[in-house]
């Protein structure tokens, strides 16, 4: 069973901020999901390799070549925050010392 | 007499070619279906009727202008469907069925949208799902759950409930959906129609809202497998927006040459699990028995329990949702992360801890190793049959309410259709017979790229049933 501690910092790195309850909730059902796939540990995997992708395509690559995109103005339609030409967003840098 | 809103692709194209009636007579009267009965089904997010009007008369002005030749350039030409609310269309709302991208008008089309537009379908809209697709009900939608056109107490089945749905109700000629694990297969199978889960790469995933990435497949619902087969042929090729799309050659998969011998059927026994309704298991069994008294060699063959495919596709799913799920940022689009669902949540917080460090190894990684013992598994089966044979789901459309906080609803149902998914493998399933009033689907699963055998033995089963 995951503690408060650990589902805190996991959806910290989720970048999801949850309530208590919530948390208290998620601590229960993840913890259910992890006693499931625990499963995995019958089959003896010492010889395996992983597989991470199913198709026998490598080096999948496209020619580098300009060609017709989208405009400024299409790329920002839903862009809640945005002026003519940029999407608005939060300081990341907040004093010339930052740099 | 069937009405117009009630006949399969085939028979649209029939008519229009013949003249027998319009796009635009066929297309007002899936929209008016649409009006009739949507409010107590629920299928459509967004109804598209303006636009289909018009896709509808550009249609009738090409078949009047050049008569059945407009056909030769255009294969689908003034046949109306519904696309599953995960395509990007362009200029029309896609949601994903989920409040964080509920405002979100996509700036591009989806390759699958594309290829549907060049081939001159009209689109009546965008159907609901289960938001981000992550579930097997479309109950986890953020908007409202798709009610099962055979009984409204029931769930449609999920991901692709609101596209099964809508061709079961006879809303449309056909609708697109997609498959991560079971997302096509169950809803076609709780609904009673065809749900056709292409090989992983036969289709282009460029502009659908990733799900798991190793293993989104879109593909076509339809009425029947011939209808199936050319939306399949429409939509398949390689894709250089997606990297993992093949060039494998796309068939003329309506036109199939005639098997000279008959695909052998294994039959998946370790898929009859426990606890499967005794009604599911009669019509599957009976459905292959047809086959078998028709001429088609059967076998009884071994696959490993479905209990690890469950733990693998969990963890494979889980992880690349949280990797995927991660560009909803509120920034370039769409609502702060605050706005995701449960479900969604749940999946992005068990995929962030099996990819986080000291952790990765644990889970992903041997669930990567223990998908190479699945597709080790199925390569051994297909060397004695041509297609497996097998259940699609444990039990028919369960009741709405029945998938509320559990752990692991999504992944449970989907149990018989992840070991293929995970194995990138083609798939169809096809109604079979009816249990307690509702829908059973028989699935047949083929090695990749052979949708044609597929299709071959689909067909065969769907005439046997028909007589």
């Amino acid at each position: 069973m995951l503690s408060k501690e650990q589902v805190l910092q996991i959806s910290k790195l989720a970048k999801l901020s949850l309530s208590d309850a919530e948390a208290e909730k998620f601590r229960s059902l993840l913890g259910e999901t992890i006693d499931y796939v625990k499963v995995l540990e019958e089959l003896d995997l010492s010889q395996v390799l992983p597989t991470l992708q199913v198709t026998s395509i490598t080096n999948a690559q496209v020619s580098d070549e300009p060609k017709k995109s989208l405009t400024k103005k299409e790329v920002l339609t839903n862009a809640p925050n945005k002026d003519e030409s940029y999407v608005k967003t939060k300081a990341v840098l907040n004093k010339v010392s930052d740099l | 007499m069937k009405r117009l809103n009630e006949l399969s692709v085939l028979e649209v194209l029939e008519g229009l070619k013949n003249k027998k009636f319009t796009s635009s007579e066929v297309t007002k009267a899936c929209l008016n279906k649409i009006r009739e009965t949507d409010t107590k089904i629920n299928a459509f997010v967004t109804v598209t009727e303006e636009l289909a009007l018009k896709q509808a008369l550009d249609a009738d002005s090409k078949i009047a202008k050049d008569g059945s030749k407009a056909f030769d350039k255009h294969k689908l030409l003034g046949v109306p469907y519904a696309c599953k609310d995960n395509f990007c269309t362009k200029g029309v709302l896609t949601t994903a069925s989920s409040n964080v991208i509920k405002n979100f008008i996509p700036p591009y089309e989806s390759t699958v949208t594309q290829k549907l537009i060049d081939a001159g379908v009209v689109l009546l809209g965008k159907t609901n799902m289960d938001a981000f697709a992550h579930g097997s009900s479309t109950e986890t939608s953020d908007f409202f759950t798709t009610k099962n056109p055979k009984d409204l107490s029931r769930v449609a089945g999920g991901s692709s409930g609101g596209s099964a749905a809508a061709v079961a109700d006879n809303m449309c000629s056909f609708a697109i959906g997609s498959e991560t694990a079971g997302s096509i297969r169950i809803p076609a199978s709780w609904c009673g129609v065809v749900g056709l889960k292409p090989t992983y790469g036969r289709v282009s995933r460029y502009g659908v809202i990733a799900m798991a990435s190793s293993t989104d497949s879109p593909g076509p619902i339809t009425k029947t497998v011939d209808d199936a087969a050319l939306v399949l042929e429409i939509i398949s090729g390689k894709d250089d927006m997606d990297a993992t799309s093949s060039s494998n050659k796309v068939l003329d998969y309506l036109n199939l040459p005639v098997d000279k011998t008959l695909p052998k059927i294994g039959i998946a026994k370790s898929y009859f699990v426990q606890g499967m309704e005794e009604g599911v298991k009669d019509a599957v069994l009976g459905a292959i028995g047809k086959l078998s008294d028709s001429g088609f060699k059967t076998s009884d063959i071994n696959l490993m329990d479905p209990k690890y495919s469950i733990a693998v596709y969990t963890i494979i799913q889980r992880s690349e949702v949280s990797s995927n799920l991660a560009r909803f940022d509120g920034i370039r689009y769409g609502f702060d992360r605050s706005e995701f669902g449960q479900e969604a949540k749940k999946r992005i917080m068990l995929g962030t801890y099996a990819l986080s460090a000291g952790y990765y190894d644990q889970y992903y990684l041997k669930a990567q190793k223990v998908r190479t013992l699945i597709i080790q598994d199925f390569k051994r089966a297909f060397e004695s049959c041509d297609v497996i044979a097998a259940p699609v789901v444990p039990s028919v459309a369960l009741k709405i309410g029945a998938s509320k906080d559990s752990a692991m609803f999504g992944e449970l149902t989907d149990q018989l259709n992840e070991p293929s998914a995970l194995a990138g493998l083609c798939a169809i399933t096809i109604p079979c017979g009816i249990s307690n009033g509702l829908p059973v689907g028989i699935q047949f699963m083929a090695k990749q790229f052979n949708e044609d055998k597929l299709i071959s033995v689909a067909k065969s089963l769907e005439k046997l049933l028909k007589d």
